[in-house]
């Protein structure tokens, strides 16, 4: 593969997490691996509870302390050992060289500092070339121009501001410092779609311009259709399937169970379909997985094997899928 | 041909903002046939949610007239409209916010067969909530269990139940299947279906969701600042958009496959304007890409162009 050449910009390695509460073990994320070259934009997919958002917080080691706990695995970025890191080492990478995009932009803007000031803030923490406070000011009013905002408005609170360019404003925070990698957490949910359609076009166009390599986390396959190179579905906090974009919506038929489910599941506008394919059942209690392929209780071609054993992942080029049927 | 099933006419819906009128609903003409699916389509703020709410009577319009079965249900008194609500029912948008935590499954659905009297006692009251629980796929065990025990899919089941407990004719579904997982999403929509074949319900269906829409929907009503600006059958409306509006909402839905990338989203500027005293004439007028002054000139009428399909903008005047 001409993927392998290159060095990646970040690798995770059998990652595993868990969350632990009084009465159970969550098992969030049950050995992982993923791999981003530069200037790739990967689409993690998956439904509430796969463990999208538990991914991005251990690569930013931001997991909640005193529950969370990363079992093991590794997670080099740009040959840096991020486990390994001290707090403050850390902190040097975090907002700097990989910045990321809260799920909701409503609640994740400081509201009685103006906006100006919250991108002002990331800056002078991160001020490693020595910028005078009126270069970054400078800087401040540019990063705005850059995500559609008039830099008039570096004055105006959050609560000034529409969804959609509150949106922009997190979007200008976590690019303040030109990160190397983006982690952008359902960067459009809480969007409608005309709005929507401007961001991400926005988001497309920073990447381009910026050179950055993006991780978009999404439950939306029509946004992993539109932005993304790569794709990892996670199911049960194991990634199903991984490959790139032709392997996914190119005409090849090789598809995970859970993946197929996805895709049947949405409404289309071009087919008269009567009735939708939903996936039967529910996603399992991360407190309690059933034993071999966890997708088993749900899926329509299960076979013996698969209540026993694990699947192996399965590799045909770039496209890999954890399913017996592939072995 | 018949009298439409539930039908508004010229209805409005005003809020007070200090000395200004917020036009969330502002003068909106819908029909829905008995035993059909009504989808009403539009962004947040589009007054999508206040129409259902004005139609069912929860919010009182300020003007305009809701006729459901022929009677104005707008000019009915308490006692008349408590009658009224054994026919209409809602579900709610948010399967987390809208049960009471501290009952029961048992307790919500049964409530309002208790409220509007329609059981004897509570042995018939549990074997009615029970087939019920049947009807829309929940296992009897969960009975006895809280809403907080139960994932989103469950709850909005339970919420479909409780709007079925009292033999509607007539539910408003706002948005409900919005805040649930696209696999269980489809779930929810096949079973709305299914009872709306079985029991002959009709359905307001709001959503913001297109393909959702296209989905349940037999016809199809776009809305934008308070506005019906396009109607029509929904197929209809996705081979042959003419509003303008229309057609941005269509060219940015992004469909799940390789032609979404080579295809080139259409993007319109600006963000939905104040519907706060809004100004004369078309109000997607400061935001469309074929906007000209007649535009802002006068206020607008949604116009039949085709059999069945109706819009409201100057270029098809």
């Amino acid at each position: 593969m001409a993927d392998m050449t290159e060095k990646p910009l970040l690798e995770i390695r059998g990652l595993e997490v868990i969350y632990t509460s009084r009465r159970a073990i969550v098992h969030a994320l049950n050995g992982i691996n993923l791999r981003l070259n530069r200037k790739e934009v990967l689409g993690l997919v998956g439904e509430t509870g796969a463990g999208k958002t538990t991914t991005a917080f251990s690569v930013l080691r931001l997991l909640p302390e005193r529950t969370g706990r990363i079992k093991a695995g590794e997670i080099v970025f740009d040959g840096l050992p991020l486990l390994k890191l001290s707090e403050a080492e850390m902190r040097a990478v975090r907002g700097a060289r990989i910045s990321m995009i809260f799920q909701d932009p409503m609640t994740s803007l400081n509201p009685v500092i103006t906006v100006g000031d919250q991108i002002l803030e990331a800056l002078q923490l991160h001020n490693v070339a020595g910028k005078s406070p009126a270069e970054l000011r400078e800087r401040v009013d540019e990063i705005l121009t850059l995500v559609g905002i008039n830099p008039e408005r570096k004055r105006n609170y959050p609560h000034e501001f529409s969804g959609g360019m509150k949106q922009r404003v997190v979007i200008a925070i976590a690019l303040a410092c030109q990160p190397e990698l983006l982690i952008a957490d359902e960067p459009t949910t809480a969007l409608d779609v005309t709005i929507q359609a401007q961001v991400i076009a926005m988001m497309e166009e920073l990447k381009q311009k910026l050179d950055m390599a993006m991780i978009i986390i999404t439950h939306d396959l029509g946004i992993v259709a539109k932005t993304c190179d790569k794709i990892a579905v996670l199911y049960a906090g194991e990634i199903v399937e991984y490959g790139t974009f032709a392997d996914f919506f190119g005409q090849s038929e090789r598809r995970h169970p859970y993946t197929q489910g996805l895709f049947e599941s949405i409404p289309s506008i071009y087919d008269e379909a009567e009735r939708l394919k939903p996936i039967e059942g529910l996603m399992p209690d991360p407190t309690d997985l059933p034993a071999g392929c966890k997708f088993h209780p749900r899926c329509p071609r299960v076979m013996d094997v698969c209540k026993a054993r694990c699947p192996d992942d399965c590799e045909s080029g770039t496209h890999i899928i954890k399913c017996h049927l592939f072995a | 041909m018949s009298d439409p099933f539930v039908q508004t006419i010229g209805l409005k819906k005003y809020f007070d903002v200090g000395h200004n009128k917020l036009h969330a609903v502002d003068d909106v003409n819908l029909s829905i046939d008995r035993g059909r699916t009504l989808g009403v389509v539009g962004e947040s703020g589009c007054g999508k949610t206040t129409l259902g709410r004005t139609i069912l009577g929860l919010v009182p319009a300020t003007s305009g007239q809701v006729l459901f079965e022929g009677r104005d249900i707008t000019q009915f008194n308490g006692r008349q409209m408590k009658g009224l609500r054994k026919e209409i029912q809602i579900i709610f948008q948010d399967p987390y916010s809208s049960l009471n935590p501290r009952h029961s499954v048992g307790q919500i659905i049964g409530e309002p067969m208790l409220v509007n009297g329609l059981v004897r006692n509570p042995r018939e009251r549990q074997e009615r909530v029970l087939a019920l629980m049947r009807t829309v796929g929940l296992a009897e065990r969960l009975y006895d269990s809280y809403p907080h025990e139960l994932d989103g899919g469950r709850r909005q089941r339970i919420g479909v139940a409780r709007a079925l407990s009292v033999n509607p004719k007539f539910i408003v579904c706002d948005e409900p299947v919005s805040a649930l997982d696209v696999s269980i999403q489809a779930q929810i929509l096949n079973l709305l279906m299914d009872l709306q074949d079985q029991l002959g319900l009709t359905y307001l269906f709001i959503t913001h969701a297109l393909s959702v829409a296209k989905h349940i929907s037999d016809e199809i009503a776009v809305m934008y600042l308070g506005q019906c600006v396009e109607r029509a059958p929904s197929r209809e409306l996705f081979r042959n958009p003419l509003h303008p509006y229309t057609r941005a909402l269509l060219s940015a839905i992004l469909i799940p496959s390789a032609r979404t990338r080579a295809v080139k989203t259409e993007i319109i500027k600006g963000e939905l304007t104040s519907p706060i005293n809004p100004k004369p004439g078309c109000r997607f007028a400061s935001r469309c890409p074929l906007a000209k002054d007649i535009c802002t000139a006068n206020d607008l009428a949604l116009r039949q162009v085709e059999p069945d399909h109706f819009v409201q903008c100057t270029l098809y005047a």
